[in-house]
């Protein structure tokens, strides 16, 4: 859990803090314009990705010639348009907070759960060590 | 004609008369499936003995008197996302190698209790990123109708299973037009049904706001004994409608007189092949002859579905795929620590369609971009679904092609991943608008490759567009020819 609040500590912090747009533009964009993509090592970074030299030609490559394609959305006048993260109105739903019934199988399922695990001892994930970087 | 060619409901009609028994279903798509899995890849992998023994249980159940479900005895595919309470789930990559779900999805839960026998699972572009099932790490699934060609993707494996008769019925699911591409590209049907109607839960996410899963058959109506067992609310899925219920109706009317049909000049322009233009032609007359009035209309937002779809799927695609981290599950890369475990399991057990789609998610959502990027997608979906609200307040349904062209050779489209992007030019606008979709056969180009004929109706429509698509299946007979020798 811990390690998990971690990575997206360092996730959200990166995309609040080291990711700005260009320069002058300031953080409000109304309309798209001409974007230059970052460098892809910082992209794969905040991803969490390793690629190899020849992903990093391929994919930016690639991803500069994609970005330019959507920048035809530009043309599109959405001023006062509302967003619609979902396409149906979706409303937040409570439901009880009790015991799950054992028979819908989400209990029975705990042995798997166990074996999904790739390294565990005494019920526990076993990771690296967070930080230090020395060899496991 | 032999067992595994029948359709679901005939199947579930001679094993509930007991001209057939379960097992002899199973053995028999067994059969098929030993013969012409090989040269086609549709299924990563087969339960034969879980399969059988299911069969057996139902017998046995039958035998006590137990009433027998709708999908009674029929054999089914699922798609290698959706979980299945201990069988290997690893939508197609190498990052889920060895991974065995721990629960039940719920529409899979659906079809159980309808009588339905998992009996494998369906190949897949990986984590349903793609248009062509040549992105997964067990390999690519193969046209039925032409094996040097893609099936579509990214239920491809569900799709090409249907076509060769393999199985008579499977589950896909459908983000940007995931089941009703291949099932064009296939020849076969396949529904995306409205936003809402099928849970989730159970599903591995992609694009959660457009993810639905629905099934693919050769006729008609078993899409809709399939959409019944599936649908209704769910409370472990919150997006569930509360009127998600559905009933198969009993009979297709014989003619739609009074049906109103909308006919998009947005999806007959010049960018599709001619040679589907000609044939989503003929469909419009065989329409009009059954009694429907053809409606010329305009959905003016369509050129702007596809970047505003890869905007929103990405974005979501890249959060979603976070939770792959190589920590509880999956196959986790040694490290020599969290942070280079995280790098390390993510750059070798993701494929390069998967870096790349997070990779553009990624920075759609960074700061500085967002507004300019997923923002204003956001926007443009609004108006592609007023686009939609308006058109449906003047017709019942509207039709198109399934695909702007038809299917690419194998390798063709990978140099450069925007052609298979605008492969989703005339699906993916459902999916941004939430409302059902499907595709069923209308033809043969000059190839003699099968085209996808698509009919979308209003939110919560499902039953009118798969009326309607039983009207024009029982008018022709595209349904009925089947795919090259070597694959039956």
């Amino acid at each position: 859990m811990l390690e998990a609040a971690l990575h997206f500590a360092m996730i959200f912090r990166s995309f609040s803090g080291s990711l700005r747009g260009p320069a002058g533009s300031g953080p409000r964009r109304p309309v798209l314009d001409k974007v230059e993509l970052p460098p892809i090592e910082k992209l794969a970074a905040l991803a969490r990705l390793e690629l190899d030299p020849g992903e990093k030609e391929r994919l930016g490559t690639q991803l500069t010639k994609i970005l330019a394609y959507f920048e035809k959305l530009s043309e599109v006048n959405t001023e006062g348009v509302e967003a619609s993260p979902y396409a149906v109105a979706l409303k937040n739903r409570f439901r009880e907070d009790c015991p799950a019934d054992p028979e819908d199988g989400m209990l029975r399922g705990q042995d798997l759960v166990e074996q999904n695990a790739p390294e565990k001892e005494d019920g526990y994930y076993v990771v690296p060590p967070v930080m230090g970087g020395e060899e496991a | 004609m032999k067992l595994h060619q029948l359709s679901a409901k005939e199947m579930r009609a001679k094993a509930v008369s007991g001209e057939v028994s379960p097992s002899e279903l199973v053995d028999s798509c067994l059969e098929a499936i030993g013969r012409q899995n090989d040269l086609l890849g549709a299924l990563i992998s087969v339960d034969a003995e879980g399969a059988k023994a299911r069969a057996k249980d139902l017998e046995a159940a039958r035998a006590r008197g137990e009433t027998p479900g709708p999908l009674f005895g029929v054999p089914v595919g699922l798609k290698d996302n959706l979980c299945l309470e201990g069988q290997p789930m690893t939508c197609g990559s190498n990052i889920l190698k060895g991974y065995r779900a721990s629960y039940t999805a719920t529409a899979v839960k659906g079809l159980l209790d309808a009588g339905a026998i998992p009996i494998g699972r369906c190949n897949m572009d990986e984590f349903a990123f793609g248009s062509s099932t040549e992105h997964s790490a067990y390999g690519p699934t193969k046209n039925p109708w032409d094996l040097e060609r893609i099936p579509g993707g990214s239920s491809g494996g569900s799709a090409a299973a249907v076509a060769a008769r393999m199985l008579p019925l499977t589950l896909g699911t459908d983000t940007g037009g995931s089941i009703r591409q291949p099932a064009a590209l296939c020849g076969i049907a396949g529904l995306k049904p409205t936003y809402g109607r099928v849970s989730r839960f159970g599903l591995t996410a992609f694009g959660s706001s457009l993810d639905q899963i629905g099934p693919l058959a050769h006729r008609v109506s078993d899409l809709g004994l399939a959409l019944q067992a599936m649908a209704g609310r769910d409370p472990k899925d919150p997006g569930t409608l509360d009127n998600a219920a559905f009933e198969a109706g009993d009979q297709a009317p014989s003619r739609l007189e009074g049906l109103k049909v909308g006919l998009p000049k947005e999806y007959l322009d010049d960018r599709v092949a001619p040679s589907i233009l000609a044939r989503i032609e003929a469909a419009q007359k065989t329409l009009e002859a059954l009694g429907a009035t053809l409606v010329p209309l305009s959905l003016p937002h369509t050129q702007y579905a596809i970047p505003a779809y890869y905007l929103v799927a990405t974005s979501e695609a890249s959060s979603n795929l976070a939770r792959f981290d190589g920590v509880r599950y999956g196959n986790r890369q040694k490290a020599k620590d969290l942070e280079d475990l995280y790098l390390e399991t993510r750059g070798k057990g993701f494929g390069e369609e998967a870096k790349r789609r997070i990779l553009l998610g990624v920075f759609c959502l960074s700061a500085g971009y967002y507004d300019a990027y997923y923002l204003k997608a956001l926007k443009v979906r609004t108006l592609l679904r007023q686009d939609f609200e308006k058109a449906f307040a003047e017709v019942d349904v509207i039709i198109g092609p399934t695909t702007p062209f038809p299917p690419f050779r194998l390798g063709e489209s990978e140099a450069d991943p925007m052609q298979l992007y605008l492969c989703d030019l005339l699906t993916a606008p459902a999916n941004l608008a939430g409302i059902p979709g499907l595709s069923l056969p209308c033809g043969f180009d000059e190839d003699g490759l099968p085209v996808g004929l698509q009919i979308l109706g209003p939110a919560l429509g499902d039953e009118t567009i798969l009326r309607v698509a039983e009207a024009f299946e029982n008018a022709t007979d595209f349904h009925s020819k089947l795919p090259t020798e070597a694959v039956q």
